[in-house]
């Protein structure tokens, strides 16, 4: 099948940016005010400070924030950046950078700060020496991830300090000084934001760019006391070194934290003394309780203490409120993480302002999904004992309520017209028949990515889906139980390479049987095409490297059972899922094709209609309307016309992959010439 | 509480709603006006939602709008419009949809869907300035059909929804997308302003 897609881009990496990514991040102009969003502000915030190296792993919010020192890195080249090839790695790379004395950051997705824990528990009662901020950027509301979690937690489990930043200004500022926190205390920091912050927008005044500090001189002065196991320390009166190295952390460590804490003047707190009332917040609902405020006309009434280091909690200011006012509302989402800090705190009081927060029985403030200024301005209003209605009131929420059963069904995504993935995902299901297997006679087990999407009609393709680099195992759980059905673990180049690889190793390792697709694209695609060592012959930095080859990382893992199949190659690919699905062992099946959206997106042969890319179009006068094309490959660029009707294909979204005109059974997509 | 003139655009991942954020906050911004925005993306590459929130004025403290509190809505898509103008548009706000449909779930044919009558009768009782247009066909026209979010965004501004010049406009357009393109973009900008102020310019 001819099909005409450009494959090979030797430059991408030279010109891989994300649409988001600003040109002025590099920009030598302290006193400039630029229109940034908070994702351009923290990437501005690291250069200033002198970050030297910066290790992430793609997953929003980071994935932002990291392209955009990818960016600054092509203006100053001794700034080092990578993709690592997962979170875990990004933290380890950052700690040696430490330890010869440079600045290090690392950007993470919530879900991806869980991967770093076991090194972060360990660190933390060692020594490092160039500051180093973890990034992490959580999501209330779940837009782009699998869970809601409250990951500023991890700030007293670590005994780490936490930084939760308001304006897109604050969230620039604040990066040098957790710079200076981090080594004069000798450990990480972390700095927490959310989803709307990243991608929220506003006026920044630029600092200048601390180029002598990035370029420090790396050494290193091994020091095994604080570096290594400490086998050779006597501890006197501790158990062991740790518990030693543990009681160090509070006494010298927290208590530079704890003294910084105290004076640092971004915490704020607004008070004019005849205030009966009080808030307490932190980043975003800093801002929706000066909305709510105003909006209820409370202006001069309620005292506002806005906390940037939200653990510890700044003392002194705290204890000032809670004394000065009666009532003291707590404002944040998702978990009670700064309310617990302030009862506790208030419990040492002998008298103090009545707390009011998520944990006061008929307030009603929720612990899931995201807050908005509405969401404060109820609860202010209830306490102050004034009258509150929000803007949409209860007519216009019923009739939405009504309609949404009908039509308002979310959107959640879909595969892109001409996906490889969604033409796998078409041939998965359509080898099952060739495997003389039904649906309900196997199970599929899916990872992360656009994959997923194999979950949405017309496809039905996923019974499970696990996390990161989590088919494979959850696959091989199944296997194990004795279930008598044919299981399949389907995963992306990314989360193989995250982790999915070692989970086939133990697969192959517990003579497993199963079939595996890993979905060849080149990219991490779902985070924005992303370089993986697999895809391509560069790293982010424009290197050549060598690139891997999938089918000997599976074959090192102890599988014998290697295909690779043309997803485009309709026909051929459902011969070799069907071969694999019948073999009596462990098979595994490369989906390889290049990413549609690189096309689309980078490499611009879509600005260019008609010279890249030729759509196909349905000639019906051959089409009998048997629908397959839109309602079971269900291609997007696909137009359903409705029942016995030819469906239309959009040439705008076509881009040729030429899927649709192998599945026809009679041959009535052809393409235009 | 000083004016804020609140924007909401809303349309399907893939149509260029975060560009049109980026280009309404960055003129205002060029245009010295205070503004924050904000942009909510989904979790996939393409179809999946998009809306962006853009404050212009000194009284705006926070980057988002409350449900009911639009003083514009802008759908990239019919049904996003009317999903977005029922949850967002102030009463007597203005609402710009483009006309075009882009259905739930390619797959899932049998979902409803709403037609451009039932989009303009719903949002007809929270206000009576809406406009639906088809913004799809003057960006073919401009040369691209990709840029149906600048020809809607010259719709609002030649129905005066925006107090921002055309020109400066132009100008941010230019700063903002990606290079070799500007000229299309803004020749699709400048033909959705001619859309609506000529009488035959709705769909």
């Amino acid at each position: 099948m001819a099909v005409v897609i450009k494959q090979e881009s030797k430059d991408y990496a030279a010109r891989t940016f994300n649409k988001f990514a600003t040109p002025d991040i590099a920009r030598e102009a302290p006193g400039d005010v630029v229109f940034m969003s908070g994702a351009e502000a923290v990437a501005r915030g690291a250069l200033e400070a002198g970050v030297a190296v910066s290790a992430s792993y793609p997953g929003s919010p980071a994935t932002w924030v990291q392209e955009n020192l990818v960016l600054a890195a092509k203006a100053f080249p001794d700034l080092y950046v990578e993709w690592s090839i997962n979170e875990a790695k990004s933290f380890d790379v950052c700690i040696g950078a430490s330890l010869a004395g440079k600045r290090t950051f690392a950007p993470l997705k919530q879900v991806g700060v869980n991967w770093i824990l076991d090194s972060l528990t360990d660190w933390v009662l060692k020594q490092i020496r160039g500051g180093f901020v973890i990034m992490i950027g959580d999501d209330p509301g779940g837009d782009t991830t699998t869970d809601e979690q409250d990951t500023r937690h991890l700030a007293p489990f670590v005994e780490i300090p936490l930084f939760e930043p308001s304006s897109v200004q604050e969230q620039k500022d604040v990066m040098l000084d957790m710079y200076e926190l981090s080594e004069a205390a000798r450990i990480p920091v972390f700095l927490r934001l959310t989803r709307p912050e990243f991608y929220g927008r506003g006026p920044v005044t630029l600092g200048p760019i601390h180029h002598d500090i990035r370029r420090r001189e790396p050494s290193f002065s091994g020091d095994v006391d604080e570096l290594g196991m400490g086998l050779h320390q006597s501890t006197p009166w501790f158990t062991t070194r740790v518990a030693e190295r543990h009681d160090r952390h509070h006494r010298r460590s927290l208590a530079v934290v704890r003294d910084f804490v105290e004076r640092y003047p971004l915490n704020t707190l607004e008070m004019n003394g005849s205030e009966e009332l009080g808030v307490i917040v932190a980043g975003i609902t800093y801002d929706y309780a000066r909305e709510a405020i105003e909006r209820l006309g409370l202006g001069g009434r309620v005292a506002l203490l806005k906390y940037v280091t939200t653990w510890p909690i700044p003392d002194a200011l705290t204890r000032c409120l809670l004394g000065s006012v009666t009532k003291v509302l707590v404002v944040e989402e998702l978990d009670p993480f700064i309310e617990q800090q302030v009862r506790a705190l208030s419990s040492t009081m002998t008298s103090h302002a009545e707390i009011f927060g998520k944990l006061s029985p008929g307030l009603d403030l929720p612990f899931a999904d995201v807050y908005t200024p509405d969401t404060v301005a109820g609860a202010l209003a209830r306490l102050a004992e004034v009258p509150y209605a929000p803007a949409l009131g209860p007519e216009r929420r019923a009739r939405i309520e009504e309609l949404s059963r009908k039509t308002f069904r979310p959107r959640v995504g879909n595969f892109c017209a001409g996906c490889p993935e969604m033409g796998a995902t078409h041939a998965l299901k359509q080898a099952l028949k060739a495997a003389g297997l039904t649906r309900s006679d196997a199970v599929f087990v899916g990872d992360e990515g656009c994959l997923s999407l194999a979950e949405l009609k017309p496809w039905n393709l996923a019974d499970v889906s696990g996390c990161m680099g989590s088919s494979i195992s959850i696959a091989s759980g199944l296997y194990v139980s004795g279930l008598k059905k044919k299981i399949v673990a389907v995963i992306g180049d990314g989360g193989f390479l995250h982790s999915g690889l070692l989970g086939l190793m133990n697969a192959a390792y517990n003579n497993v049987k199963m079939t595996v697709l890993i979905h060849d694209n080149r990219v991490n695609a779902a985070t924005g095409q992303q370089l993986l060592p697999s895809g391509f012959d560069h790293n982010i930095r424009g290197e050549p490297t060598r690139r891997l080859s999938l089918e000997d990382l599976v074959r090192a893992c102890g599988v014998d059972y290697v295909d690779v199949m043309d997803p485009y190659d309709s026909r051929e690919s459902v011969e070799k899922l069907g071969k694999a699905y019948r073999h009596d062992g462990l098979s595994v099946v490369i989906s390889r094709r290049m990413c549609a959206l690189i096309e689309t997106r980078h490499l611009g042969s879509r600005g260019k209609m008609g010279e890249h890319v030729q759509p196909f179009y349905i000639d019906e006068g051959k089409c009998t309307a048997c629908m397959i094309c839109s309602r079971v490959l269900g291609c997007a660029a696909i137009y359903d016309q409705g029942n016995k009707v030819p469906p239309v294909i959009d040439p705008i979204e076509c881009i040729g992959c030429g899927i649709c005109a192998l599945v026809c059974p009679d041959d009535a997509i052809l393409q235009l010439r | 509480m000083s004016a804020v003139l609140n924007v909401l655009g809303a349309g399907v991942g893939g149509q260029g709603t975060v560009m049109l954020a980026k280009v309404i906050g960055g003129a205002a911004f060029l245009a010295g006006r205070p503004v924050l925005t904000r942009e909510t993306i989904g979790g996939f590459q393409r179809f999946g939602k998009v809306f962006v929130e853009i404050r212009i004025g000194a009284g705006a403290r926070s980057n988002t709008i409350d449900y009911g509190d639009a003083h514009v809505v802008l759908g990239m898509e019919l049904l996003e419009g009317l999903r977005f103008g029922l949850r967002y548009l102030r009463p007597g706000g203005v609402a710009v949809v483009n006309a075009r449909k882009i259905l739930l779930e390619p797959g899932n044919r049998r979902a409803y869907y709403p037609s451009v009558a039932e989009v303009r009768a719903q949002l007809a009782d929270i206000s009576p300035r809406v406009h639906v247009i088809d913004a799809s066909k003057l960006a073919a026209e401009a040369g691209n059909p990709r840029m149906e979010n600048m020809a809607l965004l010259g719709a609002a501004v030649a129905i005066g929804a925006l107090d921002i010049d055309a020109e400066v406009f132009r100008a941010q357009i230019r700063a903002t997308v990606p290079s070799g393109t500007a000229d299309a973009n803004v020749r699709a900008f400048d033909l959705g302003i001619e859309a609506l102020l000529a009488p035959a310019g709705a769909a």
